[in-house]
């Protein structure tokens, strides 16, 4: 797959790599776009099209790292996808496979206590990742907000907001948990659950954990790569700075 | 094992065969499901689950022995505790849904595939991931088994590797997903 280009048409991406449409749909853009290409669609819904280019290429290239283009995004707009993607996990893509897991289990006969075993943990999933989602919200984007602000109000250094590297450590930990609990729902419905359940649910909700687990990978590239960078020059323009 | 299941009902009582075969149908359907009042010997190896009155069980408990699928005893009175005299008991005078609690649990006790599986791991680490998935720490596992704490964290290691699973929560539900601790004790 190539790297896409301003001039790329939106729907050859999409026929490149099918998984960018929830994606595009993040960034306000719906399906129907017609023979546009990436810039054009991009104008049409008044969207930061370098920005935009660099997701689509995260999303699709894993090698893809946007060096350039790093040092111009606005904060701001990174924060804001970033948002998106989270309420996309939590609006649309947890409920699906707990809609699911819940059909599974009204149509289960003798598999149904081994279903309810997979629920529980499914729930705890849940109440983790939600957790997680929650505390880069409240925590982690204010900050790169006050960064940003600071940064453009020029203020100096002892106004800095503290402790970024330090609780970038401590997200990653979680977001390895997190991910770890994942790949066991995976493997269990893939290698433990007996096959006394609805096949077709089954792969459905696989094929949506596939799904999950590859975007969150994407997602926190995104935000090691394009917006952990971006916050930590800004910090460095903070200390070296108007004083 | 589950589509096209073939089931034995043996009871002289006539009504609790004729109850219990409803119940059974919708619970392994598609299934044959089919009350004799007597036991015929030869024929039992046909069947994948054999449910009998206690008459019926201590009159060819010899033959049964000889057969691979699951005995269950049926009792109109609540034997379940008493699982020393009958192998698996399943008490008839209560409502559906206890009946199917029931046959769950047999399920996971009679479940085939739960030695291959399970053979993956050693006796000595299945030990290991019981108490881990009844929520131990590392020390009291070590405790228990009287192994050092470097040979729990080493089977541990070895549990993870094999099964492929990483997380405690993860192993939990691999552990009740085959029988080797019930969901009631993961708390």
């Amino acid at each position: 797959m190539q790297l896409f280009t301003r001039d790329t048409r939106l729907a050859d991406a999409i026929h490149a790599n099918y998984l960018l449409i929830p994606v595009v749909n993040r960034f306000g853009i719906p399906l129907g776009f017609g023979e546009r290409t990436i810039r054009e669609v991009c104008r049409v819904h008044r969207i930061d099209v370098a920005f935009f280019l660099a997701i689509l290429n995260v999303f699709s290239h894993p090698a893809y790292f946007p060096e350039k283009a790093l040092l111009t995004f606005d904060p701001l707009t990174i924060l804001s996808y970033l948002q998106k993607t989270h309420a996309y996990y939590r609006d649309v893509q947890i409920p699906v496979i707990e809609r699911q897991l819940r059909q599974m289990i009204r149509r289960a006969g003798k598999g149904k206590s081994d279903l309810l075993v997979v629920r529980r943990f499914f729930l705890e999933y849940k109440k983790e990742l939600l957790a997680h989602l929650h505390r880069e919200e409240t925590v982690t984007f204010p900050y790169v907000r006050t960064v940003h602000r600071l940064h453009q109000r020029r203020r100096s250094s002892h106004h800095r907001g503290k402790g970024l590297t330090y609780s970038m450590a401590a997200y990653e930990k979680e977001h390895n948990n997190v991910d770890e609990k994942l790949w066991d729902l995976k493997n269990i419905l893939i290698k433990y659950l007996p096959g006394s359940v609805d096949a077709v649910l089954r792969n459905a909700m696989i094929y949506e954990i596939f799904r999950l687990e590859q975007d969150i990978r994407d997602h926190t590239r995104i935000e090691e790569t394009i917006l952990m960078p971006r916050i930590a020059q800004l910090e460095r323009g903070l200390g070296s700075g108007t004083r | 094992m589950l589509h096209g299941s073939k089931v034995l009902i043996a009871t002289a009582d006539r009504l609790t065969g004729i109850g219990l075969r409803s119940v059974l149908e919708s619970y392994f359907a598609p299934a044959a499901v089919h009350v004799t009042p007597a036991v015929d010997a030869d024929r039992l190896g046909r069947y994948d689950y054999i449910f009998l009155s206690v008459d019926a069980y201590l009159r060819c408990h010899g033959v049964l022995t000889a057969t691979k699928a699951p005995i269950i005893v049926l009792s109109q009175d609540d034997l379940r505790n008493d699982t020393h005299r009958y192998p698996l008991v399943l008490w008839t005078r209560q409502e559906e849904a206890g009946i199917i609690e029931d046959l769950e649990r047999f399920q996971k006790r009679s479940r085939p595939s739960v030695h291959v599986q399970a053979s993956t791991l050693s006796s000595r680490e299945i030990e290991v991931l019981k108490l881990v998935a009844k929520g131990e720490i590392n020390k009291h596992i070590a405790d228990v088994l009287s192994i050092s704490l470097h040979t729990v964290i080493s089977h541990r290691k070895n549990i993870t590797t094999k099964l492929g699973i990483k997380t405690v929560s993860g192993l939990t539900m691999y552990a009740v997903l085959n029988g080797l601790v019930s969901s009631k004790d993961i708390g």
